[in-house]
């Protein structure tokens, strides 16, 4: 397989090429084992020998469980590992984006004249040339959003 | 048609309904054949092929269905990168309406209370 056909299947699935060779082994080899051990035990009436093939095919279901298990953790972890990478991301885009779209008097803090219980920003026309104070935007505090600027 | 269309874009988990139903069949005649004899020598082929064998057919089937769902979702994460490569590419707004000249664009909640 070329160089360019491995970073393919690398880039397109969850798996490395080295865990599909991994488990496609151990689904071969379980496989193999499955088959010899029904070759040895009906190949022979004795009891005893077929016992050794029964512990054969057994082994073979517990290789085939342990590499499917492997393959599915390995998945399940390259998936999360994705997610969290891409969750990083969209984080950062978003809050990019949204640093883009506000504009520079929404960074700074809301401000209210001495008398008044309305909140304004900074360069509101009902503020300006006035004296002010910091101002709070929760509505809790008893104060109220400006109409004409809508802080 | 469309049938061929379905297999071909689900091969993974038509294979793995298959095997799983192989599987079932085969732990049936598995138990069929055991049944059928009170030696226990020729129980142990049936054993075997039909106990063992069905089982690891079923565990495959199961397995090759995990990993179709875990191939979709890494698909679907494909999706999502190439989108976020997308939009983060894009060139800003607010400099290409700067460079022609017009005013930078308002936030569009201001405008909609105003309104």
């Amino acid at each position: 397989m070329s160089a360019s056909a491995r970073q393919t299947l690398e880039m397109s699935s969850p798996w490395t090429l080295s865990e599909v060779r991994a488990t496609f082994v151990s689904i071969v080899l379980s496989v193999a084992m499955l088959i010899i051990g029904w070759w040895l035990a009906s190949g022979t009436g004795q009891v005893n020998r077929q016992i050794g093939a029964v512990v054969l095919g057994i082994a073979a279901v517990v290789a085939l469980g342990i590499g499917s298990f492997f393959w599915l953790l390995q998945g399940r972890r390259a998936v999360a590992l994705r997610q969290s990478q891409i969750l990083g991301r969209v984080e950062a885009t978003v809050s990019a984006a949204a640093e883009k779209d506000l504009p520079e008097t929404d960074l700074e803090l809301p401000v209210r004249l001495a008398e008044s219980n309305r909140y304004h920003r900074p360069s509101c026309v009902l503020v300006h040339g006035k004296p002010v104070t910091p101002a709070s935007r929760v509505r809790d505090a008893g104060t109220e959003p400006c109409e004409m600027c809508c802080p | 048609m469309e049938m061929k269309s379905f297999v071909h874009a689900q091969w993974d988990r038509v294979t793995a309904a298959l095997m799983v139903l192989v599987g079932v069949i085969m732990l049936l005649i598995g138990w069929i054949g055991v049944s059928g004899t009170g030696l226990s020598a020729e129980q142990m082929p049936y054993v075997i092929s039909g106990g063992l064998g069905g089982i690891v057919l079923v565990a495959i089937g199961c397995t090759l269905w995990l990993s179709a769902d875990l191939q979709d979702e890494w698909r679907r994460l494909d999706a999502l990168e190439k989108r976020l490569e997308e939009l983060s590419r894009r060139p800003d707004p607010q400099v290409r309406s700067s460079d022609n000249g017009a005013a930078p664009r308002r936030r569009e909640r201001s405008t909609a209370a105003n309104a």
